[in-house]
């Protein structure tokens, strides 16, 4: 999902670059409140920072025959939200772009809009509003996760379709060729994605669910029905 | 059912890989070239189009110096996720085992 290195003219780079920022002192600020009040927060912390670099590490075959890889995002944006999310994606990332040349430091405002900040706004109010309406708790993570993903991949279509609109026709002939390449690709894996998190959230919930609890995940009803429903 | 969710995830692994080996034959009979990164489509669509990037990675700062390498660090990059993953989860379950035994 990584815009190369160069290939954000200006002031486009600049642009992504002034939206990420403001994000991330706030994520930060976020972070460093929520470690304050709640320490035993910080292993699941570790394990929502893990997927991310785990699954975006696994460049996978997809039905275009090029490859793509997972964000997984989605674990840390529905438990922490979107803007602890903005921190910890804005780490692998800079990792990736320093000792990878995967993105660069010039795209890496781009990069981190669309995988570390919008992708993961996305799930999280999918997921609330999915919340709030009391629909299937795995359902609900199935579908934010899978938000969390293929949204981060129509982001970086709208970068690149933006910077480079097409000699005939502009903005919108562009996106759709960039959304062929990027979104299409990443269906499949967004399912794959969508369906691990379903696993994760489920041994999370038998492991540690008053952590869920205290970040506000879900009501303390609802995940007392869930566990029912797991010893039965 | 206990496992439903697995199972699930299982089936769509396998049907992943499925369609993924039919993707592969298809293109090796048409003699295709494939299986890039799909930032590489993208940037190559660019290319295609006369756009020179204006900065490289080499520009500034240290690029895997061949697949091999860059293979490695990606492999660094899971494992290390992977550990943390795996210890943390490891201590739940070890904390809950405690916990019942206790009681």
């Amino acid at each position: 999902m990584h815009i190369m290195e160069g290939f954000l003219p200006s002031p486009w780079w600049q642009i992504w670059w002034i939206l990420a920022l403001p994000c991330l002192v706030y994520g930060l600020y976020k972070l460093k409140k929520l470690l304050d009040e709640n320490r035993e927060l910080l292993p699941l912390l570790g394990v929502a920072g893990g997927f991310i670099f785990v699954l975006s590490a696994l460049k996978l075959p997809s039905v275009t025959g090029s490859c793509s890889h997972p964000t997984g995002t989605a674990l840390s944006a529905i438990t922490f939200g979107p803007w602890i999310t903005c921190v910890i994606g804005f780490i692998v990332l800079l990792f990736q772009s320093l000792f990878l040349a995967h993105g660069g430091i010039t795209t890496l405002g781009a990069n981190v809009m669309s995988m570390a900040i919008i992708g993961p706004v996305a799930g999280y109010f999918v997921y609330k509003a999915l919340d709030k309406i009391n629909f299937n708790f795995f359902a609900s993570i199935f579908i934010a996760a899978f938000i969390c993903d293929i949204v981060t991949y129509c982001i970086t279509s709208l970068e690149l379709a933006l910077a480079f609109p097409a000699t005939s026709g502009g903005f919108l002939p562009s996106l759709a060729a960039y959304l062929g390449v990027f979104a299409v690709t990443q269906i499949p894996l967004a399912i794959i994605e969508g369906l691990v998190f379903v696993v994760i959230f489920k041994y999370i919930i038998i492991l540690k669910p008053d952590l869920l609890l205290k970040l506000k995940v879900m009501s303390e009803e609802k995940m007392k029905q869930l566990q029912e429903m797991m010893t039965e | 059912m206990k496992y439903k969710f697995e199972i699930i995830l299982v089936i769509a692994v396998i049907a992943f890989i499925g369609i993924f080996l039919c993707t592969d034959a298809q293109m090796k009979t048409s003699g295709e070239e494939g299986w890039g990164g799909s930032d590489g489509v993208g940037s190559e669509m660019l290319e295609a189009q006369g756009y020179e990037p204006w900065i490289e990675n080499s520009d500034y700062t240290f690029t895997p110096p061949s697949g091999e390498i860059e293979s490695c660090l990606f492999a660094l990059q899971a494992s290390f996720g992977g550990l943390l993953i795996g210890w943390i989860f490891g201590s739940w379950v070890t904390e809950r085992r405690l916990k019942k035994n206790s009681n």
